[in-house]
């Protein structure tokens, strides 16, 4: 946590200075008030033995009440300067936790975060800070508040009576002991209750994303017993959390009710000799009662707080101790490309169990050419764009781009501006179609965007949208098809700035009239492409196809030429027969509907915390 | 009357107050227990004082203390507040106990529900807000409740009773004590109303960073993959934002503590001093009064919290309330006419069949028979209702007009757990399960052995990719995996179908993304498996079905023609048409 503290001490010590001096003021209170007491006590026994007239009394008692009144508000305004920094200090903490552990997931790969398990990333990022913003909060209450109260109200019963203070101290290792054996039980007990936790939470989730194939798979009945079973887990460790806490809570209150009882007991029996003794007798008893507060604030913490902030601090370790992604070397700044070209030469590639998953491939992309790479289950095509993107690097051999290894260039440079990718399940950005675009095209302007949709022929499914086609939003459960979402995507794809572009697999639902208006506009922008695909309406308008089989080029050529040579292709050929997909490709696209936002009020952090506080247990995580 | 003046979301609350019927006799109990142990409570400062007052004449008159009676009260007090606690634990016990119960018996309702809605009416939701609705938002609810009525029980009662106590020593002092109540409650309502706004902007504020930041996390790869870094600045500034706007939060509701402790404060102040002026002038001879007061003041103000705490929580409720009914509350189209249990799904016939959703007719009169055992191809393009006829099948869609028979028996009234069991449908977006490979293989099968399972995989030429995966059959996987790409989600999804071995199984162009001499292939296999099987392929390649028993050719939600292939080309018309275009 120490490390995330960066512009934070200063709030941090500010807040310390402010608590301790409030709490300081709120250690004298009592002994201003027994100032009041006092001159009661004294103004009676002075007016009953005719020293003092009543009115003097009273207006002693007046003055003596406007001053602790002043004592009073300085009090509020030190305490609402308090609430400000101790604000500032534990929101910083968490923004600044976020920011590392978030920045942290984006340096990582993603085959590392889905080891991690993607479902784990949210509750860790957001919800485990969230969770060590109140514990620092309270952590900081539970080493300054509670000692400072604790020690102090000891301090000042030892000025008033040292036997009252001893006894009163007596309580402390009983305390101390409960304390640390309920500790020892909540620090077993909270870890389990957030696996179980998480393990609900992505019952449910996955209950609702894969609602359809549940049902039918007829696994609704047993899941949903699962999911009683865990139910039945967390409420029982729920109860018995929450028994913990309140056993420990009613423990401790007995505890000082018998410590008050003995107090005043021996103040009756042995301490009776002073007058003064009543009026101090009912300070020592406000004392306790500050004592107790003290201690339950450290207890709260040991108890409720110290066991899960370690989980969540454990679970924090654990990201950033993921091994990262070194995007940092190599080239960021290519000359440009005048005419680009790429060359795969003598590709060798293995899988992860040692299998060969490309031989010896060579392939050739000059410039202003389109190339297509066509091959069945296993020729090893898949593995193409992963090399290309250095998602793996090459084993054996190079792939150059304008002569240069791109082994040599940086990889997140190689990815943002070398090649535009078109992926076959494409991810959309939480906006608008023009969002989306621009997440990859940013220069795009809208002409620009509707004039490569018209030059593809979509104008009459930009048409069905009313003029308001930028602006559809595309969200989770956007009604859009898969055609029309693959469309999106190879238009954001052909906006964007770049010197080669890499189609893979993209154009399943596409109409193939798109496509050959697609392969047109390429050719007339003298694009160097290469493509992945089975369209044949690709094939026929590349200067070049390849053929993968078994992971080795099986044949090389234009369309025609492989037709009459290639017997592979031509019993892919045959396979393509006739598509229907030429009469409308946007199916299931309905009109466009107003995104339903989700209000979301739950998400508010504040009515938690009252929860939190009204009811002991706490098995929900964060702030989500 | 008092039943119109209840709004729709206290309604909800008194249904939430029904899950406790089953307990209703105990939880009374419960809470007359609680009640006699606050009344105990209440009157234990009246102790103190009868201490305080004795030690005072002992000491005017000069002599020692009764002993006998200051133990006599001592030992009371010490018994009164020990039983107090003592009723508390077991009170807090039965409760927490009770609402566990009724949350258990919510959750696992709303759950349930989730099964049976229509899919369409899952789809209105974001994922997330759904989970938070079932994971977070019932428990709540039904904790929430219970302890705001076993809470407001004994606030009433502890208000009463405290206030007989302090009337019986002081009457002047009980209504200083007393006016401190409304000030503090009025006062701490007007803070809140004030920092409301600060409130809303936050929740708005959160949910922005949030859903950003949930969207990043299932972004990862699409970033990283397109090379995008800089959004780390949007992050920025999101994060910035939600940081501020929580401080502002933080400390208006911190106005609340900062106001009652002030309070608190002020009223020991003022206690003492109106004491000082009653006790110097002779109305209130007794110096006890004073600690009893200022115990009583300390317990009032800090009831006072909870009540204030309490009303918010209960304004927050109602609107949390409607969240979770109106997914109870929604039909579920499915159980309601279902009645009939089926033992297999034989013989299927479509008559007339309809779907009209909003005027626009999605099928119209659609009619053809099935017979067990045969291959069916439907075909036509996107938005023809081939789709439709489809989710008609798979009961995820209802349809309007016409008879759907399974055997002679209506689909609709056909029990779904009797149904599904026979019937298998393979998605273009298929669901992969939290697992590994060969427990999403296996996933609801419970016809097929697993040793079945590389069988199968071999025959649809998945198995190769599946034992190039790191750990092969048993490589973990989620629904965000990202180990495998589309047309292999699709070629295990198809496996998963073939394993669990349907009476009627329904291709619903399940291999989109595969090259097309793999899709007819699988097709081709599918078709000669399990000759007793129906199966229904619907495609785009037309190439991959022509084997196929029978074709119906789809266009503008009608069955336009029908037929074998041979038939069809041979009657030159749409089919004809589209098939020699490619």
């Amino acid at each position: 946590m120490l490390g995330h503290m960066q512009g934070v001490w200063k709030w941090f010590i500010l807040y310390i200075l402010f608590l301790v001096a409030l709490e300081s003021m709120a250690l004298y209170f009592p002994m201003f008030l027994q100032g009041v007491t006092e001159i009661i006590s004294e103004g009676v026994i002075n007016y009953r033995e005719g020293l003092v007239y009543q009115n003097q009394v009273i207006n002693d008692i007046l003055v003596q009440g406007a001053l602790v009144f002043g004592f009073i508000v300085l009090m509020l305004i030190i305490h609402i300067v308090c609430e400000f920094f101790v604000a500032i200090f534990s929101f910083r903490l968490q923004k600044n936790m976020r920011r590392t552990l978030f920045n942290k997931f984006q340096r990582v790969s993603s085959e590392t975060v889905e080891e991690y398990g993607y479902s784990k990333v949210l509750p860790t990022v957001w919800n485990d800070t969230s969770w060590t913003r109140r514990y620092a909060r309270r952590l900081a209450n539970a080493l300054v508040f509670a000692p400072l109260v604790v020690f102090g109200s000891i301090f000042m019963m030892f000025r008033l009576s040292t036997t009252y203070s001893l006894i009163a101290l007596a309580a402390v290792p009983f305390i101390l002991v409960f304390f640390w054996w309920r500790m020892r039980k909540m620090s077993k007990i909270i870890p389990e209750v957030v696996e179980v936790f998480d393990d609900y939470f992505t019952n449910i989730k996955e209950g609702i994303t894969g609602a359809r194939d549940i049902r039918i798979l007829g696994k609704a009945e047993e899941r949903s017993e699962e999911f009683g079973k865990m139910v039945d887990v967390q409420v029982s460790q729920g109860i018995y959390t929450d028994r913990s806490i309140n056993l420990s809570i009613s423990f401790h209150a007995i505890l000082f009710t018998i410590v008050t009882v003995i107090i005043i007991l021996y103040g009756v029996h042995f301490n009776m000799e002073v007058a003064h003794d009543l009026v101090i007798l009912n300070t020592i008893l406000q004392y306790v009662v500050r004592m107790q507060n003290g201690s339950h604030t450290l207890f709260a913490w040991l108890v409720e707080d110290a066991p899960r902030y370690r989980v969540s601090m454990e679970r924090a370790n654990r990201v950033m101790a993921l091994p990262e992604r070194d995007d940092s070397g190599g080239i960021t700044v290519l000359p440009t490309l005048a005419e680009p070209r790429m060359e795969f030469r003598n590709i060798t590639q293995t899988h992860s169990n040692g299998q060969r998953s490309l031989s010896d491939v060579s392939i050739s992309l000059p410039f202003n050419t389109r190339v297509a790479i066509v091959g069945g289950a296993g020729s090893g095509k898949n593995k193409i764009p992963k090399l290309l993107l250095r998602k793996e690097d090459v084993e054996s051999g190079v792939i150059a781009v304008g002569g240069i290894d791109i082994t040599s260039i940086n990889r997140m440079y190689l990815r943002r501006a070398v090649f535009s990718y078109c992926d076959q399940s494409p991810d959309f950005v939480p906006g608008t179609i023009r969002d989306n675009i621009r997440v990859l095209a940013p220069y795009a302007t809208d002409a620009d965007i509707m004039g490569a949709f018209d030059d593809l022929g979509a104008n009459d499914f930009v048409a069905r949208f009313g003029g308001r086609f930028l602006d559809y939003e595309m969200g989770e459960r956007s009604t859009l098809s898969m055609g029309a979402k693959n469309l999106v995507n190879i238009v954001r794809c052909i906006l964007k700035p770049a010197s080669f572009y890499i189609f893979n697999q993209c154009f399943s639902h596409v109409k193939p009239e798109y496509i050959n208006r697609l392969m047109q506009r390429l050719k007339r922008e003298r694009k160097t492409c290469l493509f992945i695909t089975y369209a044949q309406e690709i094939c026929r308008a590349c200067n070049n196809v390849y053929v993968l089989k078994n992971g080795r080029v099986g044949g090389m050529g234009s369309h025609r030429e492989l037709l009459a040579t290639n017997a592979d292709y031509n019993k892919f050929y045959a396979a393509f027969g006739a598509s229907i997909i030429n009469e409308a490709d946007m199916e299931g696209t309905t009109a466009p509907e107003p995104q339903l936002t989700n209000d979301g009020e739950e998400i508010g952090t504040r009515t938690l915390e009252a929860e939190a506080r009204m009811a002991t247990i706490v098995d929900e995580g964060g702030g989500v | 009357m008092a039943r119109k003046r209840l709004s729709r979301e206290d309604r909800y609350l008194i249904r939430v107050l029904g899950l406790f019927g089953e307990f209703r006799w105990r939880i009374l109990m419960i809470i007359g227990i609680g009640i006699v142990g606050i009344v105990m409570f209440s009157f234990t400062p009246t102790f103190t004082r009868n201490i305080f007052n004795n030690l005072e004449e002992s000491f005017d008159l000069n002599i020692s203390p009764t002993m006998r009676f200051i133990y006599t009260q001592l030992v009371i007090f010490t018994v009164l507040a020990l039983l107090n606690e003592v009723f508390q634990i077991i009170c807090s016990f039965a409760i927490i106990r009770y609402e566990n119960r009724a949350k258990h018996e919510l959750v696992v309702k709303i759950k349930r529900k989730l099964d049976v809605v229509p899919v369409s009416f899952l789809d209105q939701f974001a994922t997330g807000d759904l989970t938070r609705r079932v994971a977070n938002l019932t428990g709540m609810l039904t904790r929430t409740v219970l302890m705001i009525i076993y809470r407001a029980a004994r606030t009433v009662f502890f208000y009463i009773t405290t206030a007989i106590a302090m009337f019986q020593i002081s009457w002047i002092l009980a209504l200083v004590v007393i006016a401190s109540l409304p000030l503090c409650i009025i006062t701490a309502k007007l803070v809140s109303s004030r920092t409301q706004r600060y409130f809303n902007n936050n929740n708005q504020v959160i949910i922005n960073s949030f859903s950003y930041m949930d969207k990043k996390v299932s972004l990862h790869n699409f970033y990283r993959t397109h090379g995008i870094d800089g959004a780390e600045l949007e992050y920025e500034a999101h994060n910035e934002n939600e940081t501020r706007a929580n401080i502002a939060e933080e400390v208006a509701l911190g106005f609340n503590t900062i106001y009652i402790t002030f309070i608190q404060n002020f009223m020991f102040l003022l206690v003492t001093v109106v004491f000082g002026i009653l006790f110097v002038n002779g109305t209130l001879p007794e110096f006890g009064a004073l600690p009893a007061f200022i115990v009583f003041s300390n317990r009032f103000l800090a009831n006072a919290v909870i009540v204030t705490e309490t009303t918010n929580l209960l304004q927050s409720l109602g609107p949390r309330a409607k969240k979770v009914f109106e997914i109870l509350d929604y039909p579920d189209t499915m159980t309601e006419r279902e009645h009939i249990d089926i033992e297999r799904i034989g013989e299927i016939a479509f008559r007339n069949v309809s779907i009209e959703r909003g005027g626009e007719k999605l099928l119209s009169n659609v009619s053809f028979r099935i017979p067990p055992g045969s291959s069916v191809a439907i075909v036509g393009a996107a938005g023809s209702g081939k789709g439709k006829i489809v989710e008609v099948l798979a009961k995820l869609e209802q349809y309007t007009g016409g008879q759907v028979a399974i055997d002679g028996v209506n689909l609709d009234e056909i029990k779904s757990d009797s149904y599904y069991p026979n019937f298998g449908i393979a998605f273009g977006l298929p669901f992969i399960f939290r697992g590994t490979v060969a427990e999403n293989l296996l996933y609801g099968i419970r016809r097929t052995l697993p040793e079945n399972v590389m069988q199968v995989t071999r025959r649809l030429g998945s198995h190769d990719f599946i034992a190039q995966l790191p750990n092969g059959y048993n490589t973990e996987l989620s629904s965000d995996t990202t180990k495998l790409s589309v047309s292999q989600k699709q070629a295990l999804n198809v496996a998963r179908m073939v394993l669990k071995n349907p009476d009627l199984f329904v291709f619903n162009q399940a291999l989109s993304s595969s090259d097309p001499v793999t899709e007819k292939d699988v097709i081709e296999s599918i078709r000669k498996m399990n000759p007793r099987q129906t199966k229904i392929f619907v495609t785009h390649r037309l190439s991959s079905i022509e084997n196929c028993d029978m074709i119906i050719f789809m266009a503008g939600g009608r069955a336009v023609e029908m037929g074998t292939h041979a038939e069809l080309m041979k009657r030159k018309k749409r089919y004809y048409s589209a098939y020699t275009s490619g």
